[in-house]
């Protein structure tokens, strides 16, 4: 390992020797903060993650690898013990030890505005062993621990103690393969290459991140040449760019489920006009007829233009809590007027599908897809497609019938989803924030629990696919759609390869 | 009276651009007036639309293409023209009588109504036009009659201020001191003797500001703002067919885009042709 | 004179006043933004402090209240998505933005007013007829068809200039680079088209106008030459109305640059407020607008000021 870090670095200098490397990156998003603490938000952590490092990393397939941890062990339940890599840096030249380790964590958990929280809300006490070791205590025993450690960025306590929240939101400082430079917000971001970087200098001095929002202007800009690489490639424009010689494009399988939620829980819901007067949604029938009465193959031959991969469940394949049984059913809009038909609505009804217009990919044409796959089924879907801004406000209120919705599996486990979005909604318990059709099963409810706190892996994956299970098939609590793919295209001249959690990390580029 | 009537309109006449507008124009209005007649797919009809038709170039079946629903452009362009011109008519309707009302009040009385109603005024010119709808629409959520309000907050204020100018002018003039002389009631003299007389600017300022709200209109559809995506203004159908502008799929947005082009610059032909006329200093 | 400034001012404060009232209580109706800042799998009790934290859950009063405690102290809040204060915010993207405005009005009106004069003097010849119809063209198109169009002819189809974003700045500004300058051109073209066809036409109006009066008549009678009848005595009292016009223009010059900075990504105040909206970040949407409105009055102050110069009948 030693010998491939020196040769790695001697690599690096000759490359400096001739002139300074320079990648240039287009991002559909830029980064909202500096502080890696404060918004957590996949395009923030993406850029964040060049300059700050976790103890824990995910590969580009999502498996937990060490990254200033060097070790770990869990000799009960409850705790964890971490060794830490020695001889790590800040880019300031501090040393990074276990008081770093003990700050950060206690930062997230005291301070209010964190959008953290939620990784570390499991770990009870984080105590200082010796420089290099870090005893966590967890609440409950908790097996998804190390994947949202892959969360937490390492602060320089020293650096950043006493500051204001204002100061550090500007002055980033990490022990990561880049430096921070320069800030134009909106516009651009700038780092160079950290010489001292625990794994060796990375391969380009320069590394710059631009915001091109505009779907058309990102392709313009990789076809043009004045970016390398850029992510999120229209998938209108894929093929454009295959037929350019200079360019590569990837396609990677992502952590995102776009599906349909109803409301399951009001005997009469707002935004239905049923020939009964009643929320039709109630009926299992009717939700599964939703399931077999949208054309998804047309959905993704034509609207996703292929780049999309059609699901069944709650998970991608590369999540744990996948189950591999679970296939999808075919399009069969004649089962769907049958079912119909026998929960007592051979006539269809009405209803208004909420969904937002600029949060995932092609959202808004994907549910006038859906509207126009249901109407052949009798059911009248009017579409309001709005911005983020009103959309998430009022499904959070529960003011809505029938919605579409995206969830990241993005801790690269099941749990997430199973808690967030099938457990029944418990305040107290922390369950089911974003389950807003309500529905609520307590058979499901109790083997998520019991999943949640069971550190066996096999005894868990099987709680978990049977809460899944009853969940998606018998009960069809949600209408899954698919899963989005990530595009990327970059310049030849450079070796890129896409990741699992939709990073840009830009050490591993070549 | 008759006579000054049909002066106007020969003079309307005597300069061909401005008949040639009013032609396209009047035409337009029917297509939009009957859009079944004049197109062979419903667009808002989803039974109608089939996914296999996504993004076909213009051919027989499609005359200028479809767009990535199966939606036949064309047809959209028609049920779409009528759209935008609702909008632009509607809006402008409702803002001239909001607006002309408030500033006939506002001119007549004087006083401290006056002083409130200008201080709105004010204070809405104070920022531009199209934040304030911006705003309104981006916290309201979408739709046609949502648009149309946004529009008559944003516009009312031009045809108040015009009013209330021309009453104060008018109000000094004889015909209205001797109409208050007889005796007759406030509302009589504004209604009956001042209206007929404001008019004549507030029809020009109408035209042009239809043009303004069209344009107002599409501008939000533009940044995803406007009106409901299942049944397109012809600012949303150029909104979302410059998503694949550049991807080779021009047809989705260029036709619409000419077609609003067409349709302002006729109601801006007509709009200047009677300024012109009735601004009678010009005249040579 | 100075009592007429401090009128001026004091009308200035309570318009800003009742603005910042205005927008503070739709950002407060339109909904929770801690709904978009969490991400998905934060519970509801992050949600509850995190609402606290920022000061959300109080009632509208009391966050109005402490809103207005705050501006006394100079201080807008801090913007909910950024962290950072948000007048600092909007001052780092307000140069982007005056400098594609102020570019924008001065190609405007470089070539607007000599083509409105042009188009004014023979009103019936082909080119003022040209020139008439170019313009209304201007006035109907929309900002947003016009940046299209030059995308698609010159970053797509040519590929002469770049699509997208601020090249490099230097002193503020990107107009004394080459790389600069390359990106600022379709986003000035697109935002002055319409601003250049408006001024040609008021230019024309005025100058017609101010040909039929009696004292240029005069002055064409006593012998005085053409030429300086025109650019001197005529266009001196026909710039009277533009400068308002011009006033007021900028202002919406400034807002309209919202729409040409989502079409070419570029990085200011406008792309701010569309992602600001968007994320229900308030403190940004009330600093954005007050420092607009305050463009505004501004402008309007100075126009009134130079309307003294410019014609001396006028007193304040």
């Amino acid at each position: 390992m030693k010998k491939l870090t020196v040769a790695v670095a001697a690599l690096a200098l000759v490359g400096t020797i001739g002139f300074a490397k320079t990648l240039k990156v287009g991002l559909a998003s830029g980064a909202y903060t500096m502080d890696p603490q404060a918004f957590n938000e996949t395009a923030t952590n993406s850029i964040l993650s060049n300059i700050f490092d976790t103890l824990v990393r995910f590969d580009e397939n999502i498996k937990v690898h060490p990254d200033l941890a060097e070790s770990w062990s869990n000799p009960e339940p409850k705790v964890w013990i971490i060794k830490l890599r020695k001889g790590v840096k800040f880019h300031n030249g501090n040393t990074f030890n276990a008081d770093d380790v003990v700050f950060t964590f206690d930062r997230i958990k005291n301070w209010k505005k964190s959008g953290f929280k939620g990784k570390v809300s499991m770990i009870d006490k984080v105590e200082k062993i010796d420089d290099y070791t870090v005893k966590f205590t967890t609440k409950k025993a908790f097996p998804v621990f190390l994947r949202k450690l892959t969360y937490v960025n390492m602060l320089d306590k020293e650096t950043v103690k006493g500051k204001s929240d204002e100061w550090i939101g500007l002055h980033p400082i990490g022990t990561g393969p880049y430096k921070f430079v320069l800030w134009r917000k909106g516009d651009q971001i700038k780092f160079k290459a950290n010489p001292n970087y625990w794994a060796g200098k990375a391969k380009f001095d320069d590394l710059i991140f631009r915001v091109l929002s505009n779907n058309a202007t990102r392709t313009a800009a990789i076809l043009s040449g004045e970016v390398d690489l850029i992510n999120r490639v229209p998938v209108v424009d894929v093929n454009r760019i295959k037929n350019n010689s200079k360019l590569n494009t990837f396609v990677k399988p992502g952590l995102r489920l776009i599906y349909l939620q109803m409301d399951q829980f009001r005997e009469k819901t707002p935004y239905v006009k049923s020939p009964t007067g009643k929320n039709p949604f109630l009926d299992v029938r009717v939700r599964r007829a939703l399931y077999y009465g949208i054309n998804e193959d047309a959905i993704i031959k034509y609207i996703m233009k292929g780049f999309a991969a059609p699901a069944a469940q709650f998970h991608p394949d590369v999540v744990v809590g996948y189950d591999p049984t679970i296939k999808r059913v075919k399009y069969d809009p004649a089962k769907a007027k049958k079912l119909l038909a026998e929960a007592g609505y051979p006539n269809g009804f009405s209803v208004v599908l909420d969904a937002p217009n600029n949060r995932y990919i092609n959202d808004a044409q994907i549910a006038q897809a859906v509207a126009s796959s249901l109407a052949k089924i009798g059911i009248k879907v009017k579409v309001n497609a709005t911005p983020k801004s009103s959309f998430f406000p009022k499904t959070a209120k529960q003011d809505t019938s029938f919605f579409l919705i995206g969830w990241a599996s993005s801790d690269g486990d099941g749990s997430s989803m199973l808690d967030g979005v099938v457990h029944s909604k418990d305040d107290v318990k922390g369950y089911g924030r974003y389950n807003n059709g309500k529905y609520s099963n307590a058979q499901v409810d109790k083997l998520i629990e019991e999943s949640d706190g069971n550190m066996n892996p096999t005894a868990r994956v099987k709680q978990m696919r049977e809460a899944q299970k009853i969940a998606i098939v018998d009960d069809q609590n949600i209408i899954p759609l698919h899963y989005q793919v990530d595009i990327y295209a970059s310049s030849k001249k450079i070796k890129f390869v896409p990741r699992t959690d939709s990073r840009i990390w830009a050490y591993d580029i070549k | 009276m008759k006579f000054f009537k049909n002066e106007l309109v020969v003079e309307f006449f005597e300069d061909k651009l401005a008949v040639g507008g009013l032609i396209i124009f009047i035409f337009l209005c029917i297509l939009a007036l009957f859009p079944s007649l004049f197109s062979y797919q419903n667009p808002y009809d989803l039974t109608q639309l089939f996914l296999e038709n996504s993004f076909q170039p213009p051919n027989h079946t499609f005359w200028l293409g479809t767009d990535e629903q199966g939606r036949d452009i064309y047809s959209a362009m028609v049920y779409g023209l009528r759209i935008s011109l609702y909008v632009g008519l509607a809006s402008t309707v409702l803002s001239v009588v909001i607006g002309y009302t408030l500033g006939l009040i506002s001119g007549y009385y004087g006083g401290w109504v006056d002083t409130i109603i200008m201080r709105i005024a004010d204070i809405q010119l104070s920022f531009p036009a199209i934040l304030i709808a911006l705003i309104i629409m981006a916290l309201w959520g979408e739709g046609i009659g949502k648009i149309v309000i946004a529009i008559t907050i944003v516009n009312w204020v031009y045809y108040a201020r015009t009013a209330r100018g021309v009453v104060l002018s008018e109000k000094e003039k004889d015909y209205s001191q001797s109409a208050k002389a007889l005796g007759m009631s406030n509302l009589g003299i504004i209604f009956g003797e001042i209206l007929p007389n404001t008019t004549a600017p507030i029809i020009v300022i109408a035209t042009v500001r239809i043009a303004n709200a069209i344009i107002l209109e599409a501008t939000l559809s533009f940044l995803g703002l406007g009106v409901p995506i299942t049944e397109p203004s012809l600012g949303s159908l150029i909104a979302n067919g410059y998503q694949v502008l550049f991807s080779g799929y021009w047809w989705a947005s260029v036709f619409p885009g000419v077609l609003l082009m067409v349709l302002i610059i006729s109601i801006n032909l007509i709009g200047d042709r009677m300024r012109d006329i009735m601004n009678p200093r010009l005249k040579r | 004179m100075l009592k007429y400034i401090l009128n001026r001012l004091f009308h200035s404060v309570i318009v800003m006043f009742v603005i910042s009232f205005i927008v503070f209580f739709i950002m407060f109706k339109a909904g929770d933004p801690v709904q978009l800042l969490l991400p998905p799998d934060a519970t509801q009790q992050d949600v509850i402090e995190m609402r606290h934290a920022l000061g959300i859950d109080q009632s509208f009063i009391k966050q109005y209240e402490a809103f207005l405690k705050n501006v006394a102290k100079g201080n807008l809040g801090n913007s909910f998505v950024y962290g950072q204060p948000a007048l600092d915010v909007v001052f780092e993207r307000l140069p982007a933005t005056l400098e594609l405005s102020v570019l924008a009005m001065i190609f405007s009106i470089i070539f607007g007013v000599p083509l409105g004069i042009i188009a004014s003097i023979k009103p019936k010849a082909w080119y003022s007829k040209a020139i008439m119809f170019l313009s209304l063209s201007g006035i109907s198109v929309p900002v947003f068809w016009t940046g299209m169009v030059l995308v698609l002819i010159f970053s797509v189809l040519l590929g002469w200039l770049p699509s997208s974003g601020r090249g490099e700045v230097y002193l503020f500004t990107s107009a004394f680079t080459w790389d600069g300058i390359k990106h600022l051109i379709m986003p000035v073209l697109t935002l002055s088209f319409f601003q250049l066809a408006l001024i040609l036409r008021l230019t024309r109006t005025g100058m017609m106008e101010v040909m039929m009066q009696d004292y240029i008549k005069l002055a064409t009678a006593k012998g005085v030459p053409r030429r300086v009848v025109v650019y001197y005595h005529a266009l001196k009292n026909s710039l009277i109305p533009l400068i308002t016009v011009i006033g007021i223009q900028f202002g919406q010059l400034v807002a309209f640059t919202i729409v040409t900075e989502t079409i070419f990504a570029w990085p200011g105040t406008g792309k701010l407020i569309i992602d600001s909206i968007q994320n229900l970040d308030r403190p940004i949407v009330v600093a954005y607008l007050l420092v607009i409105s305050f463009i505004f009055v501004a402008i309007n102050f100075i126009v009134d000021i130079l309307y003294t110069f410019v014609d001396p009948r006028v007193r304040v």
